[in-house]
């Protein structure tokens, strides 16, 4: 690989040794993909920070780091954590809950990392231009940063992108690279599609089948910032998906031509309602009977989606066995106080959560044993480690069945 | 039956010998794999409820989050996980947290070749040469 002069010295220990071991992962990564050299990059979102993922192995690695006096040489965000660091105690958390969580986040800021604790940053002061090399981890983040906003990044590891922070640089490679980021994939969409819980359908069933491909979507019309935001974290979900197309809507494409460059489609699949029926069997396995527990924002809500949700709950009444968890980052939260959507939420008996998701939160802590909710994502992950038994239905139905008390094993109709 | 070598690219360093166990299923690491004990623990995953501690992991790619780095990293260095892994695609999760780890990792094969490891044979992978060998009975 060609490197610069300081790109030289750091590989050289002329920064210490761990800026020469984090050059030297990032040469070998470069060397994996045939990358000629590096790019600065513009910012680093850093996922991987949560308790759970953690033994005491890896928290010593990164508060050796910290003690070094290792820091970021480029804007660098912290992906969503298990700790809601201001209400923990009100959802039924301890101190000795965190005891490792609050060692990391110490660990993190500690080398400059700002903690928003968020897995959309970019509605939290990270927001990258289009064209800008990045270096984001976090499955759902990266087919945003690339589709949605044409800046590039890789599918970065949580360690791959500390790496890329502590250097501030990424090799050209992947994403990176404007030949990557064509169409090789084209998916035909048979049927409207409508709210993120048909979005997240969608990218289930397209992810589990695209494997390393760039999908080009035809037949989606006009779909929301949210549900893309969806789209993009279900393909990451049950497949490695980091890109993808759908002319006239991203900016990268404004018609098919363009998405797929001099590539041709090497797989064609069609999406109608029955396929989106697929996903629906793995993760509505729910009992038919009582609802313990409803959890929303997975990616974290927008402003949008608190607005459309605190519209749904205004002057109804959760039932009283049922928890409600809304998820979303410190600053959204704190808009959606200003509007006043906080208090909607919680006189109907919820509860706006920040920097936390339920993925990552130590719920067997609670005794939670099934979940309700929009996000196909969260489905999957409490499936996987919560041994969950999950139900997924569109938001408007959640917050119905939420104030039923009641999983009535309802068929999935969409919006 | 004479052993036979698969070419393919070298990802992460080191010469190991083992018994392979061989997943069709992309893995997710983090949170598909319990870093403590090196089991499959996705529901449905093909290798559900099987160890891959102290044996050779032959997988397509990894998938999912990618928090997934330092669960490979955690099975590295406390010898909870695969002793090496050979894959058709190493992804960065799988690339970075091998490295860090110290685990042999081999990728660059089709699926149709990674078909010729079956669970139980012996192999032996060359992390630094990019090559498998599967050994004779």
């Amino acid at each position: 690989m060609q490197l610069t002069d300081e790109e030289k010295r750091m590989l050289a220990g002329d920064f210490g040794s761990t800026v020469k071991r984090a050059m030297e992962v990032l040469v070998k990564l470069g060397e994996i993909h045939d990358a000629p050299y590096m790019v600065e990059i513009t910012s680093a979102h850093i996922d991987g920070n949560i308790d759970k993922e953690h033994n005491q192995e890896s928290i010593a690695f990164l508060e050796q780091l910290a003690a070094d006096n290792i820091r970021v040489r480029t804007f660098t965000t912290l992906n969503t954590i298990g700790l809601d660091r201001l209400k923990y105690h009100e959802l039924g958390f301890n101190d000795a809950h965190f005891e490792n969580q609050f060692r990391l986040n110490k660990a993190f800021e500690g080398m400059g990392c700002l903690g928003v604790y968020s897995c959309t940053p970019y509605y939290a002061s990270n927001l990258p231009r289009f064209g800008e090399h990045v270096a984001w981890s976090e499955s759902s983040t990266p087919p945003f940063v690339n589709a949605v906003l044409g800046a590039r990044t890789s599918r970065e590891a949580g360690a791959s992108a500390l790496m890329a922070a502590i250097t501030g640089r990424t090799p050209y490679y992947s994403y990176h690279v404007p030949h990557n980021r064509l169409g090789q994939a084209l998916i035909k969409v048979d049927c409207p599609m409508r709210g993120i819980a048909d979005y997240g359908l969608l990218g289930y069933y397209v992810g589990s089948r695209v494997k390393t491909s760039v999908p080009v979507f035809n037949g989606l019309s006009e779909p929301s910032r949210d549900e893309l935001i969806y789209l993009g974290a279900a393909m990451a979900t049950s497949g490695p998906v980091a890109m993808y197309h759908i002319p006239g809507v991203t900016p990268e494409a404004r018609d098919l031509d363009e998405a797929f460059g001099s590539n041709e489609p090497e797989l064609v699949i069609h999406v109608d309602r029955k396929a989106l029926q697929e996903p629906l069997d793995y993760l509505n396995d729910m009992p038919v009977g009582p609802v313990e527990f409803v959890a929303m924002g997975c990616p974290h809500y927008s402003l949008r989606q608190i607005e459309r949700l605190a519209g749904l709950l205004e002057g109804k009444r959760i039932h009283k066995d049922v928890t409600l968890w809304i998820h979303t980052s410190e600053p959204i939260r704190y808009m959606a106080q200003r509007l006043g959507f906080d208090k909607i939420i919680a006189k109907a008996g919820g509860l706006l959560t920040a920097d936390i998701c339920t993925i990552c939160t130590p719920l067997e802590k609670l005794g939670f044993r099934t979940v309700v909710t929009d996000s196909v994502k969260q489905a999957f992950y409490c499936h996987l480690f919560n041994n969950f038994t999950t139900a997924v239905e569109t938001m408007e139905n959640v917050v119905n069945i939420a104030i039923a008390g009641v999983w009535e094993g309802k068929r999935y109709n969409g919006e | 039956m004479a052993s036979k070598i698969l070419a393919g690219r070298s990802i992460s360093e080191g010469t190991v010998e083992g018994e392979a166990i061989v997943s069709r299923d992309p893995i997710v690491f983090n949170l598909g794999i319990d870093a403590e004990t090196g089991v499959i623990v996705e529901k449905g995953h093909d290798l559900e409820g099987k160890s891959t501690k102290n044996k050779i992991l032959v997988f397509p790619y990894g998938k999912g989050s990618t928090g997934g780095a330092w669960s490979i990293y955690r099975m590295g260095v406390k010898h909870t996980g695969p002793l090496a892994m050979v894959c058709q695609y190493s992804e960065v999760l799988t690339t970075v947290g091998a490295i860090l780890g110290s685990i042999p990792v081999v990728d660059g094969f089709s699926e149709e070749q990674l078909t010729e490891i079956k669970t139980g044979d012996r192999i032996r992978v060359n992390g630094g040469k990019g090559t498998v060998e599967i050994l004779a009975d």
